[in-house]
């Protein structure tokens, strides 16, 4: 595994139309298998750097590499090809396809990828017993608790083996206790399989299983501290 | 899969929706199985009166006007004419009112017939579907129509009674879709008879050659000319009408009832596809948040366009098959009550099923385009802010 840094942004800036500057000159790097945290308060632009990271939005100008990659030099039809196979994605709530049962929703960046479907479905079980969910394979998002709803999502963003992990408040809608039990999870994973994450949050609990932490104060990123 | 659980998933919507296009097909499938009806009663007509230049007497209250043996020998002269069909026409039943194969009874002579079915072709030919011809010099027998014979309940070997005489059933013949479906076939004295005593003027002058309609047979392509000839050789006060015109007229019905076909079809279009559209934009909307996550994981706009797209086409499509059923089933109703009429009036075409099923499909499509392409060209941010 190279030493490199498996992400490097440099001096990102993000205007909005009504000229707020939601980053002015952020930069960070993270390393291979590291679980990061970004906190700070909202309008800090931790929001939008995790988008920028994530290749769903652009910066108005500086850089990101990911994997080797310039991802920001890279044209707006190829950004989704770099989400399906480098990325992967947990948001606070509501991640699943309500119609689709855990199983399906697991499947669908491998069907994306085109794979075979009795490929996919073996590769997402495997995953949702991975993430203790192999009794819960065919139960609607609307049948499982918060807990296990942002558990088939963590197996939904790994699924398709992805360089990052891009986390946003993943734990902010749980309580207390499937939150720690989410964190343990990808602390796990982490160890496991050298799986890097980058977490925005608010909740210090999170800030506890972080390698490092960056900190964001009106859309540039201050020194990181360990967590 | 996801395609029918969404759309079980807003069942009620997905319903209306359906139903709303099912209306339209529905519409569209019973205009269209009558108009099939018609065009192929007017095919029919065509393939009939292809080689015959129909001339009817104007009629008029005394009647002066009937054709007599001076107008069929001039007929006959007239070059290029080969054959000239004969018949006595009278209404079967003058109290039926409107019908929609019109019955008549008429006298023919039989030589007179099987020569002039000789020479206007095989398309034009009356076939018996049961029984026999009368022979030469038989009186008091008929052959009829499909029509007529469903309509009056009779079949072979049963008495027919029209216009106070009484005839012996003897022949049914197949259906045309045309004309003569309406027809009761009898011997022309027996038709002359019937014609005479209803004009004492005519029996008291003693004219007892006479005809209502003759048909002169010509080659085709030679109509128009030779109507214009008889035109001119016979006196005032006959019809003339040739093949061309028949057509043209013919023509003029059916691309009338086209358009009334397309017509229904465009308020079909209308209104299913303002459903559709409104659907799969509510649809766009309330699945904001979702298309918003399945393009962070990686989905391309085709994979995004190609959901809702099949979303829509689905929902043309089981709207056109609930629509086309409802309607195969009104059609099945509605003839049968028409059968005791004397004829159907639908005829549902292999070519409207699937015109129809094609129509809505497309429709669905059509409708589902727009809201696909808005969802498929969401912004992913702006997307997963939604709830």
């Amino acid at each position: 595994m190279s030493t490199q840094p498996l992400v490097v942004a440099e001096a990102l800036v993000k205007v909005y139309p009504m000229g707020v500057r939601a980053l002015d000159g952020a930069s960070l790097t993270v390393s291979r298998g590291e679980i990061v945290g970004i906190m700070g308060r909202s309008g800090s632009g931790k929001s939008t750097l995790l988008h920028i990271l994530g290749c769903l939005d652009r910066p108005d100008s500086g850089r990101v590499c990911i994997d080797g990659v310039e991802v920001t030099r890279l044209s707006d039809a190829a950004l989704p090809s770099v989400r399906l196979r480098r990325l992967g994605f947990v948001f606070q709530a509501h991640n699943l396809v309500p119609t689709l049962t855990a199983l399906e929703n697991v499947a669908l960046p491998l069907r994306y990828l085109r794979l075979r479907p009795a490929n996919a479905y073996q590769q997402a079980r495997a995953m949702l017993e991975a993430v203790g969910l192999g009794d819960r394979l065919h139960h609607l998002p609307g049948q499982l608790s918060g807990g296990q709803q942002q558990r088939v999502a963590i197996a939904r963003a790994l699924v398709n083996d992805p360089a990052l992990v891009l986390a946003d408040e993943p734990t902010g809608a749980l309580d207390s206790q499937s939150a720690r039990a989410l964190l343990r999870l990808m602390r796990r994973l982490s160890q496991e399989r050298g799986q890097t994450f980058v977490v925005v949050t608010h909740d210090p609990a999170v800030g506890q299983v972080c390698d490092r932490i960056y900190r964001m104060e009106d859309g540039r990123v201050l020194a990181s501290a360990a967590g | 899969m996801e395609i029918l659980r969404n759309l079980y998933r807003r069942r009620l919507r997905t319903g209306l929706t359906v139903l709303g296009i099912a209306v339209g097909i529905l519409a569209f499938t019973v205009m269209g199985a009558m108009a099939e009806k018609f065009n192929r009663l007017i095919d029919g007509g065509e393939a009939y009166f292809a080689r015959r230049i129909a001339i009817h007497s104007t009629g008029g209250l005394l009647r002066f006007n009937l054709l007599g043996t001076e107008e069929i020998e001039v007929m006959k002269r007239t070059p290029g004419v080969r054959h000239v069909e004969t018949q006595i026409m009278m209404a079967l039943d003058e109290t039926a009112g409107f019908e929609l194969a019109p019955r008549f009874l008429v006298g023919i002579d039989l030589p007179n017939f099987a020569r002039a079915q000789l020479i206007a072709g095989d398309a034009a030919r009356l076939r018996l579907a049961r029984g026999s011809w009368w022979r030469p010099g038989d009186r008091g027998v008929a052959v009829l129509g499909s029509a007529a014979a469903h309509k009056m309940k009779l079949d072979v070997g049963d008495t027919l009674t029209a216009r106070g005489a009484e005839f012996r059933v003897v022949g049914i013949l197949q259906e045309t879709l045309s004309v003569p479906d309406g027809w009761a076939l009898i011997p022309q004295e027996d038709a002359r008879t019937l014609l005479i005593s209803d004009a004492a003027l005519l029996r008291e002058m003693g004219l007892d050659q006479v005809w209502t309609n003759a048909y002169a047979l010509v080659d085709p392509g030679m109509g128009e000319e030779i109507t214009d000839v008889l035109a001119r050789s016979l006196r005032k006060g006959y019809l003339l009408h040739s093949p061309e015109q028949l057509t043209r007229a013919a023509g003029t019905a059916s691309n009338l009832l086209n358009t009334a076909i397309l017509g229904s079809g465009a308020i079909a279009v209308v209104v299913g596809a303002l459903a559709v559209i409104n659907t799969m934009f509510f649809a766009v909307g309330e699945r904001t948040r979702e298309i918003g996550i399945k393009k962070a994981i990686g989905a391309g706009r085709r994979a995004i366009l190609g959901e809702f797209l099949a979303e829509s086409v689905l929902i043309g499509l089981l709207g056109g098959i609930l629509g086309l059923g409802i309607a195969a089933v009104l059609i099945t109703v509605l003839n049968g009550y028409a059968a005791t009429e004397g004829t159907p009036v639908f005829l549902l075409t292999p070519r409207l099923v699937f015109g129809a099923l094609g129509f809505a499909t497309l429709l669905g499509g059509a409708a589902g385009a727009l809201p696909a392409w808005r969802a498929a060209n969401l912004d992913p941010v702006e997307a997963l802010r939604a709830i």
